[in-house]
């Protein structure tokens, strides 16, 4: 994928993944590298902004395999901004393809 | 590049962060590598796909000088801040940033330029009216010619301070738009594939 593309969709990304469920730092960029090709460094700075923008809370949780990890909690704030930026995006996607098969007739 | 390299090159390029900040950024990517080598990804694999530690710390970095601007309360502070964050992103988007330079020096220069004209005006009316009452102490000019000259500066006093009013407005103006260029810019900048 064009990395043209993925400016600012990778943020709808986080926020609509975090949306359905708390998520620590691996797991969001394992679910979102698996589809998207990004480096895999630039999701935290990401994570860490839309925390300090309200979007995000963090908690500590102990894990089985190693260190404690950090998850990612949505709050209502987050919740309605996801909820907007998919919205937007989904009529943003219906209009291209309605536009592309107009060209193609 | 191994595992220690990372974190010391991630740790040095954020020295300007606060250390409790610092701290945490590096706990959180120890957690991210431990968590890739134990999903049984060989640590020089984890390490070449997090990509370049300068270009992780720039985007930090522009993030908390963005967000400490934002929540800035003095006009001095709010103005460090945005000189950071500034430079901050011309490290993480050079070429995206370039053309943005130029306009901001320009800018800066001028809002500097009305803060050193308009303080310099102040100063001499308070000059020039400290000396015209002295003089009026010693010499004995008419009552009416002494109340207009009284009148006249402070009208000109009156003027200077309306004008260092006005500075503070269009600095604080001229800051908050750039932050708000800058927050709008970091959301679309700093995606890279590897």
């Amino acid at each position: 994928m064009n990395s043209q593309f993925n400016k600012g969709v990778i943020e709808m990304c986080v926020l609509a993944l975090v949306k359905q469920r708390d998520y620590y730092g691996y797991e969001l960029v394992e679910s979102i590298s698996k589809r998207i090709e990004i480096s895999e460094g630039t999701i935290y700075p990401i994570l860490r902004r839309l925390t300090q923008e309200g979007y995000f809370e963090t908690y500590l949780q102990e894990s089985t395999e190693g260190p404690p990890r950090k998850y990612y909690r949505i709050t209502t704030h987050g919740k309605k901004t996801a909820e907007d930026s998919v919205r937007d995006w989904k009529n943003f996607v219906t209009s291209v393809d309605s536009t592309i098969h107009s060209q193609e007739k | 590049m191994n595992r220690k390299e990372f974190i010391d090159q991630l740790k040095s390029s954020l020295s300007r962060l606060p250390q409790a900040e610092i701290n945490e950024i590096i706990r959180d990517q120890e957690e991210y590598i431990q968590d890739a080598i134990q999903a049984g990804r060989s640590e020089e694999n984890v390490i070449a796909s997090l990509g370049d530690p300068k270009t992780i710390a720039a985007s930090l970095n522009a993030t908390t000088q963005i967000e400490k601007a934002v929540g800035a309360t003095s006009l001095k502070q709010q103005a460090g801040h945005t000189f950071q964050a500034v430079f901050a992103m011309l490290a993480l988007a050079p070429f995206n940033l370039i053309f943005v330079l130029g306009p901001f020096l320009g800018f800066a220069g001028l809002v500097f330029g009305g803060w050193v004209a308009s303080s310099s005006i102040a100063l001499s009316v308070v000059a020039v009216l400290i000396a015209f009452l002295f003089k009026f102490a010693f010499a004995s000019a008419g009552i009416f010619s002494f109340l207009s000259m009284l009148l006249f500066l402070l009208g000109a006093l009156g003027a200077a301070t309306l004008a260092l009013i006005a500075m503070y407005h269009i600095s604080h103006f001229f800051l908050t738009s750039t932050i708000r260029y800058l927050r709008w810019n970091l959301k679309l900048a700093g995606i890279t594939k590897n």
